[in-house]
C-alpha cells in the first residue's frame, strides 16, 4: 500500500468518480457535437436565408457556451481530482505514460475555449463569413480533444501487447503509440463520435423544445425536426461500431459480458451484461421517443419532453461508462494493475513480504500512544488491509457493503472466503472480478478478525483486546 | 529516501526535469496573472458596485461593470491555465501531491464546487451587471469562493512539504476531514498571494481603460482607483512577501540561496513588484493620458513579479523537500522526444491560432458597454 486511501463513508471513491463522470460524458460529448450542430445549423440558415433561425442561434451558443465552459470544464478538473484521490498509483500511471498527450489536449482545449467564446460573443459583429469559419475551427478543435483523450481512455482496457511487454522495465516510453493507437481505440472513437453527434441533437431538442408552439410554430418545426435527424446516424451506425468494438476487447473480458448473458435464464446476470441491456434499451427508447414526439410532431414536442428525453440520456451514458469500467475488471490497467492499485506483478511479493510491510502506511504504537488510534494494533492491521485492498470498490454500510456482504458469516467462513480470494485463476470464483487478495498469512488473519468484527460487534469485541498474539504481530507491522 | 514518502512510479519521468519545471513554472506564471486579474477584479468591481449604487457614483458603476463583464473570460483562463502546472506537478512530485491532497480529501474534492459556484455566481454577476442592476452581493459570495479555493489550494501545497505530519493525518482521519496541523508557512503564504492578486488585479484593471468605446468618467476611475488600489497593495504584498520567507526553516532558507538561478529570480521578482509601484502610480497620477507605455509597463511588472516568485516558490518546494529526503532532480527519465516534438507542434499552431483569433476580434464592430 503505497499511498493513503481515500475512504468515502457510504457511497465510496469510486462512485464519487462515476458520479463526477457521467456528467462529464454528457456534457463533454455534448461539447463537441453541440459545436458542430451551431456550426451547420449557421451555415444551413445562411444558405437558405433562414433569418429566423439565424435568430435563435445567439442565445443557443450562449447555452452552450456557458454549460460546456462551466459544467463541463469542471467537471472534466473533477474527474482527475476524484481519479487521483481515489486510484492515485493508476492516475499515477496513465500520467507518467501520457502527460504530453494530456498536454497536448490542453493545448487543443485552450483553443476550443477561445474559440467558443469569440463565436458567441461575435454575433453580428462579423462578417457571416467569418463567424461560420470560427464555428467550423471551434467544431475540429473539439473533436481533436476526443481524438486525444480517447487514447488515454482506451488504454487502460487495452494497453496493447507492445506496452505490455516493456510494462514496468523502465522503456514504457518507446511504445507511447503503440498504447496510445490500441486496439480499441477505433471503435471506441467511431462510437463516442456517434454519441457527439447524438447528444448534440438531444441538447438542441431541450433547447428548442422552449419555443413557443403558437407564436414561433414555424420556427420551432423546423429546428426541431433539423435537431432530430441528429440521432439518426447513431441509430444506424452504433449497433456495427459497437460489434466492432466487443471484438477488439480481450477474450477474458468479453467473457464477463456473455457469462451474463448466457446465464440469463436463471436471472444470474453479471454487472456488466445488466449495464450493457440498460444502454441499449434506453438508447432503443431514446430513438423511438424522438422519432415519435420530435420528428413526426415537431410543434407539440414540449420542454418536459425533451428533459425526459435527457434523462434517458442520461441513463445510457450512465449505463455504457458503467459497463466500460466493469469490463475491465479486476484492473484498473488491464493486465498490468488491478482495481485496488496493487500492480499484477507485485502479488507475489507481497504475499512473500507483506502487504503492508513496506508501507508508509504502516501503524506502530505509538499512533496509540499519541491518541490517534484506538483498540488494537491486530484490528488496526486488518482495517488498513481492507482500506488498501477492498474500499475502492466496497464501502462498510452503502455501495457494495461489506457488512451486508458478511451478514451473519461466523471466523470459519470469513476465512474460507478469504482463503478463496488469495488464489488467482481457476482457483477462484471472484478472480473474474476482483483481485486476488494479497499479504502474509498473518496479515489476511488481521484482515479476517476486522471483517468479522464488522458482522456484529459483539463477536468483534474479543479481538479488540491486545492479546500475545497480537504482540507477535507487532514485529509484522513495524517492519521487523 | 525518507520512509514517509511513497515510493516513486515505477515507470521513468516522460521528459527531462528541466522540460517539465520550464512548462509547468511558464503556465503557472501565466495562471497566477488571470488569477491577479480575478481576484483584484472581483474586489474591485464588488466594492465599486456597493459605493456606486449606495452614493450614486455613475463613473464607479460603469468602471465595475467594465470589470465584471470581463471576468467570466478571465475565470476561464484562470482554470485553463491551471491545468498544467498541476499536470506537471503530479508527473515530478506525484508521491507528495497525491498524499497531500488524500489527506485533506473532502477539502481538495470540494474545490470544484466551489469553482462552479464562483463561476455561477460571476455569470450571474455578468448578467446584472449588462441589466443595470446591483450584484456586488453575488460578488462577494464569488469571492469568498475564489478565497476557498486558494485557501485549500495554498494548504495542499504546503502539506507536500511536510511528510512528517502525514501519518498522524492519516490515522486521524482517512476521509481527509482534517486540516493539517499548525505551520508557521502556511498563512503568510496564502495571505502573499491574496494580497498581491488585488494589488496586481487594481494595477492590471487599469489597462481595461484603454478600450476606446469607453466614457471618459469611466476611463479615468478605472486609472485612478485602479492604480491607487494597485500601488497600496502591492507594496503590502512586498512586506507579507518578506514576512513569508522568514517563516521558511533556517535551512531552507540557506539551500534556497545556495541554488544559482534564485538570486536572478529574486531582483526578477523586486523589481516587478517596484515597477508595479511605478506603474501604478504614475497610471493614478495622470488619468487623463493614456499611451503604451504605462500598458507595457504593468505588463512587465506582473509578468516579473508572477515570474519571479514561481521560481522562489519551486525552489523552496526542492530544497524543503531534499532536506526531507525526497530529491526531484535524481528521477529516472526515459523521454520519448517524438511525443515531445508533436506537443511542440500543437503548442506553436495553437499559438498561431490564438494569435489570429486575436486580429480577428480586434476587427469586429465594438461592443457598447452600458451599466448604468
Amino acid at each position: 500500500m503505497n499511498y493513503p486511501v481515500w475512504n468515502v463513508p457510504y457511497i465510496g471513491s469510486g462512485l464519487v468518480i462515476g458520479i463526477v463522470a457521467i456528467v462529464h460524458v454528457l456534457v463533454s460529448h455534448f461539447a463537441i457535437g453541440g459545436g458542430l450542430f451551431l456550426y451547420l445549423t449557421e451555415k444551413k440558415a445562411l444558405r437558405e436565408g433562414r433569418e429566423d433561425w439565424l435568430k435563435r442561434l445567439p442565445g443557443y451558443s450562449k447555452f452552450f457556451l456557458v454549460l460546456t465552459g462551466v459544467v463541463g470544464a469542471m467537471t472534466g478538473v473533477g474527474i482527475w481530482f476524484s481519479i487521483g484521490l481515489a486510484n492515485p498509483a493508476g492516475t499515477s500511471t496513465l500520467i507518467h505514460n501520457f502527460v504530453f498527450g494530456w498536454a497536448t489536449e490542453w493545448v487543443i482545449f485552450l483553443v476550443e475555449l477561445s474559440l467558443a467564446a469569440a463565436y458567441y460573443y461575435t454575433w453580428g459583429r462579423l462578417p457571416s463569413g467569418v463567424h461560420v469559419r470560427l464555428g467550423l475551427l471551434y467544431a475540429v478543435s473539439s473533436f481533436l480533444t476526443l481524438v486525444i483523450i480517447n487514447g488515454i481512455l482506451t488504454f487502460k482496457l487495452t494497453p496493447s501487447s507492445a506496452w505490455l511487454s516493456v510494462a514496468g522495465t523502465g522503456k514504457e516510453a518507446e511504445h507511447f503509440f503503440e498504447a496510445f493507437f490500441n486496439p480499441t481505440y477505433w471503435p471506441s472513437l467511431a462510437l463516442r463520435t456517434l454519441v457527439c453527434i447524438s447528444m448534440g441533437g438531444v441538447m438542441s431538442l431541450v433547447f428548442f423544445s422552449r419555443l413557443d408552439s403558437e407564436k414561433e410554430g414555424e420556427v420551432k418545426r423546423g429546428l426541431i425536426r433539423w435537431a432530430s435527424l441528429w440521432l439518426l446516424p447513431a441509430f444506424v451506425f452504433m449497433p456495427i461500431c459497437f460489434i466492432w468494438y466487443l471484438s477488439m476487447v480481450p477474450e477474458s473480458q468479453r467473457e464477463l459480458l456473455s457469462l451474463g448473458i448466457s446465464t440469463i435464464g436463471v436471472g444470474a446476470f453479471t454487472q456488466v451484461t445488466r449495464l450493457t441491456l440498460i444502454a441499449i434499451l434506453t438508447t432503443a427508447t431514446i430513438v423511438g421517443v424522438v422519432y415519435f414526439l420530435a420528428f413526426l410532431y415537431p410543434r407539440d414536442f414540449e420542454f418536459g419532453h425533451a428533459i425526459a428525453v435527457l434523462l434517458l440520456a442520461f441513463l445510457a451514458t450512465a449505463a455504457t461508462e458503467g459497463a466500460r469500467e466493469m469490463l475491465r475488471k479486476p484492473y484498473i490497467i488491464f493486465d498490468y494493475m488491478y482495481s485496488n492499485g496493487t500492480l499484477k506483478s507485485a502479488v507475489g511479493k507481497c504475499n512473500e513480504e507483506g502487504y503492508m510491510v513496506h508501507s508508509p502506511w504502516k501503524i506502530n504504537e505509538g499512533m496509540f500512544e499519541s491518541g490517534n488510534l484506538r483498540g488494537s494494533l491486530v484490528m488496526e492491521l486488518g482495517r488498513q488491509m481492507f482500506l488498501g485492498q477492498c474500499v475502492s470498490c466496497h464501502t462498510v454500510d452503502g455501495y457494495r457493503s461489506m457488512r451486508d456482504f458478511l451478514y451473519d458469516r461466523d471466523e470459519t467462513a470469513i476465512g474460507n472466503i478469504l482463503a478463496m480470494m488469495r488464489k488467482t485463476g481457476e482457483g477462484s470464483p471472484y478472480s473474474k472480478f476482483m483481485p486476488p487478495l494479497v499479504g502474509t498469512d498473518e496479515e489476511i488473519d488481521a484482515l479476517k478478525k476486522y471483517l468479522v468484527s464488522l458482522t456484529s460487534p459483539s463477536k468483534g469485541k474479543g479481538v479488540m483486546e491486545v492479546t500475545s498474539g497480537e504482540r507477535e504481530l507487532q514485529g509484522i507491522v513495524k517492519g521487523n | 529516501m525518507n520512509a514517509a514518502i511513497p515510493a516513486a512510479e515505477p515507470i521513468p519521468l516522460p521528459a527531462p526535469v528541466w522540460l517539465m519545471k520550464f512548462l509547468g513554472d511558464l503556465t503557472l506564471t501565466i495562471h497566477f496573472i488571470f488569477l491577479y486579474l480575478l481576484i483584484g477584479g472581483l474586489v474591485l468591481s464588488a466594492v465599486w458596485n456597493f459605493i456606486g449604487r449606495r452614493f450614486g457614483d455613475k463613473e464607479a458603476v460603469g468602471a465595475s461593470g467594465v470589470v465584471m463583464s470581463r471576468l467570466p473570460i478571465v475565470m476561464t483562463y484562470v482554470i485553463n491555465f491551471g491545468v498544467p502546472p498541476l499536470l506537471f506537478v503530479q508527473v515530478l512530485y506525484g508521491q507528495v501531491i497525491y498524499t497531500a491532497t488524500i489527506l485533506i480529501g473532502l477539502w481538495w474534492m470540494s474545490v470544484i464546487f466551489a469553482i462552479m459556484g464562483a463561476y455561477f455566481a460571476i455569470y450571474r454577476c455578468s448578467y446584472l451587471a449588462s441589466a443595470g442592476r446591483g450584484y456586488w452581493g453575488w460578488g462577494v459570495l464569488a469571492l469568498l469562493f475564489i478565497l476557498y479555493v486558494g485557501k485549500v489550494y495554498s494548504t495542499a501545497m504546503a502539506l507536500m512539504l511536510r511528510p512528517e505530519d502525514w501519518a498522524g493525518m492519516y490515522a486521524r482521519s482517512d476521509f481527509g476531514v482534517y486540516f493539517p496541523p499548525a505551520d508557521a508557512t502556511r498563512l503568510p503564504r496564502y495571505l502573499y498571494m491574496m494580497v498581491l492578486s488585488v494589488g496586481y488585479g487594481g494595477l492590471l484593471t487599469s489597462l481595461y481603460s484603454a478600450k476606446g468605446s469607453l466614457e471618459e468618467g469611466v476611463k479615468r476611475f478605472l486609472r485612478v482607483w485602479g492604480g491607487r488600489v494597485g500601488g497600496v497593495f502591492l507594496i503590502l504584498g512586498l512586506f507579507i512577501g518578506l514576512w513569508a520567507w522568514q517563516q521558511q526553516p533556517v535551512e531552507v532558507r540557506n539551500g534556497v540561496w545556495g541554488v544559482g538561478i534564485v538570486p536572478y529570480a529574486v531582483v526578477v521578482w523586486a523589481l516587478g513588484l517596484l515597477m508595479g509601484v511605478v506603474a501604478s502610480i504614475w497610471i493614478s497620477l495622470t488619468p487623463a493620458s493614456w499611451g503604451y507605455g504605462k500598458a507595457y509597463l504593468a505588463g512587465a511588472a506582473s509578468v516579473m513579479g508572477a515570474g519571479g516568485y514561481v521560481i522562489l516558490r519551486d525552489m523552496v518546494r526542492d530544497v524543503t523537500l531534499m532536506l526531507k529526503g525526497f530529491d526531484v532532480w535524481q528521477r529516472v527519465v526515459n523521454p520519448n522526444w517524438y511525443v515531445i516534438g508533436l506537443f511542440f507542434v500543437s503548442l506553436l499552431v495553437g499559438v498561431g491560432l490564438l494569435v489570429w483569433l486575436y486580429f480577428i476580434l480586434r476587427s469586429a464592430r465594438p461592443s457598447i458597454e452600458k451599466y448604468v
